[in-house]
């Protein structure tokens, strides 16, 4: 049965009339769509938390990808009143209007059309190419919705467009003068959405987009939108009274997982994806009484990251494997000994819980294994290898794993000749030498041998790429080893 | 052609020699023959080659391996089983010459084209059977069930001289030396005069 989603209240003050009540179809609303926009819906559940929330939007894309008409579109359907700025071109007198002194000798500014005073919305086009001071100004209407510090108590929403910052790559070549945002001022911007590039939409979408002028927004759409913001809104104080404290786990987690990929969450910003996740989750529920948490989390974590806009290449694929990881560390309890596990950051470390713990699947033994490894430095994932297989660990893993373990374990193991030719004094000859050094100074001791079998298995593939490689390899060997020796006692 | 190819032409044109590394690993030289390889491998680390070679003028012969009764008469040439029994009788001959192998739980498996330097080569059914039977991959292990797989595609060697048949390989690297046992095997295996050697390395 459809619901009922008539809003609560007005969404902002409007000179158009106020939206109709409707029913929504009960599956798909296409909301986006209704705009007369095609292959855009990914960014329905975004637009619609930053809608509800009132937190910034900015949209990143390249020229022509719908940024401008999307947040126009949505400005007219829901009767805003909103100012579209161009950063680029925009001065500050545009802003304010003109500053006269009134009865009292005070300076107010003359409200202008184009002025920022009792707008409702405002989109800050191309604000990648706006100058710094500009920017500067800009700054606090999206921070704190003042200017010049005076409040704009009419101000709900904040949107901005940029194409994608120039960068080191040469694809990023045609947008020169596209440059990275601050990053204070791009953390400020709670949620940040990709546009999705329409060569990956369908043939029939392409075309639709081609014939995009022959789309006319559908007349109901204001009240649609209208509709889902307010359910959105009312469904928000229960998916965070519901989700809150398991959301705050995963954020909690993704953020450490990221910092180890090397990329930083501040509080704040690990404060607004726990805000988005649960506004995109009510947003989704909105439309959808089934959708996933988990889904809803991905979502948020993909349009809640600022590194884009700052310029950092940041890999999507990357971000992915931190997301499904938090959220199977987050959904693990507390007194679940997989829990403990999947919370110990030490790859070494969980490998030695994951072993200690009984009833735990051989699969899931695999699987921290195999990250063990390929996360382990050099060294370290020999001296591990070295003690699964010799302490007959390696008999709990699958196939696989137990092959990529026994490969690793070769290396320190077996004899490993060398015979090459090599440039006098060259790196690999200087390379060599330190190798030589370090062996020579031990009695042929096993473990000598082994270390020998290390090093020159890692000189043959390449993977001593400078002299104190030799040492750090040495070092974590020997480490690691110590370190496991422990477990075994 | 590069120049480095050919330095001895190019005297004149400053070109530095090139430096040689060679490495064997600690302690080890180049082994002369193979007395002295099987004498190596009883104290440190070593590849054992299992083999088993068929010829056809062998009477246990077959020209298709791909049953349990073909394989069972290598190790017991006058069993008169059908397939079914062949199977559990095959597979519990190997879990039962796997008992009686002092070998580690788990070993490497080698690549046999490399390391044909310093291996120790053995030409016995039962053990080359074991050997195949647990291993997967890289690995061999001692607990794994048999699987006969492996025992059914054995390499068709091509016709030469002295050797036409079929044969079965592995290579093993035990880390802590061959085990006695199969040494000895192997030794018996050495020609006459030639089965005993002082152990080079001490």
């Amino acid at each position: 049965m459809a619901k009922s989603l008539a809003p609560k209240k007005a969404v902002g003050k409007s000179s158009q009339p106020a939206p109709e009540t409707i029913e929504l179809p009960p599956a798909r609303r296409d909301l986006i769509a209704r705009l007369g926009l095609i292959g855009l819906g990914a960014l329905e559940p975004v637009v619609l938390a930053s809608l509800a929330t009132q937190c910034p939007l900015l949209l990143i894309g390249p020229h022509g990808s719908g940024k401008s008409v999307l947040l126009e579109r949505i400005a007219v359907a829901l009767g805003l009143r909103w100012r579209h700025y161009n950063a680029a071109l925009v001065n500050f007198d545009d802003l304010v209007g003109y500053p006269l002194p009134d009865a009292s000798g005070q300076l107010r500014f003359v409200e202008t059309p184009a002025s920022v005073w009792g707008a409702q919305a405002v989109f800050i086009d191309e604000i990648s190419r706006a100058r710094l001071d500009v920017q500067n100004r800009l700054f606090p209407i999206v921070h704190e919705r003042r200017v010049q510090g005076i409040p704009l108590p009419d101000l709900k929403h904040r949107w901005a467009a940029m194409n994608p910052p120039s960068g080191d790559d040469e694809d990023s070549s045609a947008y020169l003068g596209s440059q990275p945002l601050d990053i204070a001022l791009s953390d400020r911007f709670a949620l940040q959405a990709s546009m999705p590039d329409w060569r990956t939409f369908s043939e029939s979408q392409q075309e639709a987009v081609i014939r995009a002028q022959e789309v006319t927004p559908d007349s109901a759409a204001g009240a649609l939108w209208a509709a889902a913001i307010a359910l959105t809104e009312e469904l928000l104080p229960m998916v965070q009274a519901q989700w809150g404290a398991s959301i705050a786990r995963y954020v909690r987690i993704l953020a450490a997982l990221l910092a180890e990929a090397g990329f930083q969450l501040s509080a704040r910003r690990a404060g607004m994806l726990a805000g988005n996740l649960a506004a995109i989750h009510a947003a989704r529920l909105s439309a959808d009484a089934e959708a996933g948490i988990d889904d809803s989390a991905w979502i948020a974590a993909l349009n809640s990251m600022p590194f884009a806009a700052a310029g950092q290449v940041f890999d999507t694929s990357r971000l992915l494997a931190c997301h499904r990881e938090a959220w199977r560390q987050a959904a693990a309890k507390a007194d679940d000994p997989m829990g403990r596990i999947l919370a110990e950051r030490d790859p070494i470390a969980r490998v030695r819980l994951a072993l200690a713990a009984t009833g735990l699947p051989d699969g899931e033994l695999t699987t921290i294994v195999t990250d063990a490894l390929s996360g382990a430095a050099d060294g370290a994932r020999h001296a591990l290898a070295e003690w699964l297989f010799e302490s007959g660990a390696i008999a709990r893993l699958s196939v696989l794993a137990a092959d990529a373990v026994a490969e690793v374990y070769r290396d320190v193991a077996c004899v490993q000749e060398v015979s090459e030719q090599v440039a006098p004094n060259g790196l690999r000859h200087r390379i060599w030498r330190t190798v030589q050094q370090r062996l020579g100074a031990e009695p042929a001791t096993p473990m000598a041998e082994r270390q020998g079998n290390l090093l020159a298995s890692l000189f043959s593939s390449n993977r001593l790429s400078a002299e104190e490689d030799v040492d750090r390899v040495l070092r974590c060997y020997v480490q690691t080893q110590e370190r496991l020796k422990t477990v075994a006692a | 052609m590069k120049a480095e190819h050919s330095p001895s032409l190019l005297h004149n044109s400053g070109y530095a020699p090139r430096a040689n590394i060679v490495w064997r690993g600690i302690g080890r030289g180049p082994i002369a023959d193979d007395a002295e390889r099987i004498e190596v491998a009883r104290g440190r680390g070593a590849w054992l080659h299992l083999c088993l070679s068929i010829g056809q003028a062998d009477g246990r012969y077959h020209r298709d391996w791909n049953t349990a009764t073909a394989l069972l008469t290598l190790v017991e040439p006058d069993h008169r089983l059908g397939e079914k029994a062949a199977t559990r009788c095959l597979v519990e001959r190997i879990e039962a010459h796997t008992r009686r192998l002092d070998w580690p739980p788990c070993l490497l498996v080698g690549d046999l084209p490399r390391n044909r330097e310093r291996r120790v080569t053995l030409d016995h059914a039962p053990a080359a059977f074991v050997a195949l039977a647990k291993s997967t991959g890289s690995l061999w292990l001692r607990d794994r069930p048999p699987l006969l797989a492996p025992l059914h595609a054995p390499k068709l060697v091509e016709p030469s001289v002295n050797f036409r048949g079929v044969r079965w390989d592995q290579l093993l690297w035990f880390p802590d030396g061959i085990p006695n046992t199969l040494l000895e095997l192997a030794t018996a295996q050495l020609p006459p005069g030639r089965q005993r050697r002082p152990n080079p390395i001490g």
